[in-house]
């Protein structure tokens, strides 16, 4: 099992109702990427081997373009971290979490 | 859309940098420009190479794959993260952040966000074929 498998394992575990869509590496060395659904709120997660989970809150209901290209909002290496995170994201104010970042990214 | 440039006295001339919406809404002018092609390895190399060269002449970033994108700076499906999608051997899938890039043997190309699968961008390939067709 790798680390994105595992991560998904332990949200899994703290939110049965979590949508989870995983989408495991095709070969060694690639990323793999887990989309976390609730309510309404998606956050995706890129595992890189070795780097850790990039983590980021998508738009779901503005421009289609938005995050096109753009690497993640912010890298985490733990998994249990980067559960905790993804967790407090999917809870937030995500209207307000976001308006932050893109001030924070210019 | 037309590039901004600053003269300064020695007759340099300095782009001007572009916001993100910006930089996108001229790669897609370019994009759409260079195609149609007739292969997917065509379609991947054009919308990489485009991609690149907009965001050196606009972005003022360089190009530094290894930092995982965490610079500003926008940057490309990489050729080996390539996915096949069931039941099309025809096609390919790139995933990135929030959306998937698709591309067909005849070259067509589209991408889409991923939660909810709204086309941000679509063209076929030199056959006149779209990427679903």
């Amino acid at each position: 099992m790798n680390e994105i498998e595992v991560l998904a394992d332990l949200l899994r575990a703290a939110l049965p109702d979590l949508g989870l869509s995983l989408d495991l590496p095709p070969k060694p060395g690639i990323s793999g990427w887990l989309d976390v659904e609730r309510r309404g709120r998606v956050v995706s997660v890129e595992w890189r081997p070795r780097r850790g989970f990039g983590i980021s809150l998508l738009e779901t209901s503005g421009e289609p373009r938005a995050g096109l290209f753009e690497g993640p909002d912010e890298i985490l290496s733990d998994p249990c971290v980067a559960r905790d995170r993804i967790l407090s994201l999917l809870e937030a104010d995500a209207t307000v979490d976001r308006r932050l970042r893109a001030a924070l990214r210019g | 859309m037309p590039v901004r440039v600053r003269r300064l006295p020695g007759g340099w001339r300095i782009p001007t940098k572009r916001s993100r919406e910006q930089r996108l809404d001229e790669f897609f002018r370019r994009l759409a420009q260079r195609l149609p092609v007739s292969s997917a390895e065509d379609a991947l190399a054009v919308l990489v190479s485009t991609l690149n060269e907009v965001e050196d002449e606009l972005s003022g970033i360089p190009y530094n794959p290894e930092s995982w994108a965490m610079d500003g700076r926008l940057y490309p499906p990489l050729p080996d993260s390539r996915r096949p999608v069931p039941g099309r051997p025809d096609l390919a899938r790139w995933r990135s952040k929030a959306h998937n890039t698709y591309i067909r043997d005849n070259g067509a190309l589209a991408i889409v966000r991923a939660p909810d699968g709204v086309i941000v961008f679509e063209a076929p390939g030199q056959d006149g074929r779209g990427v679903w067709e």
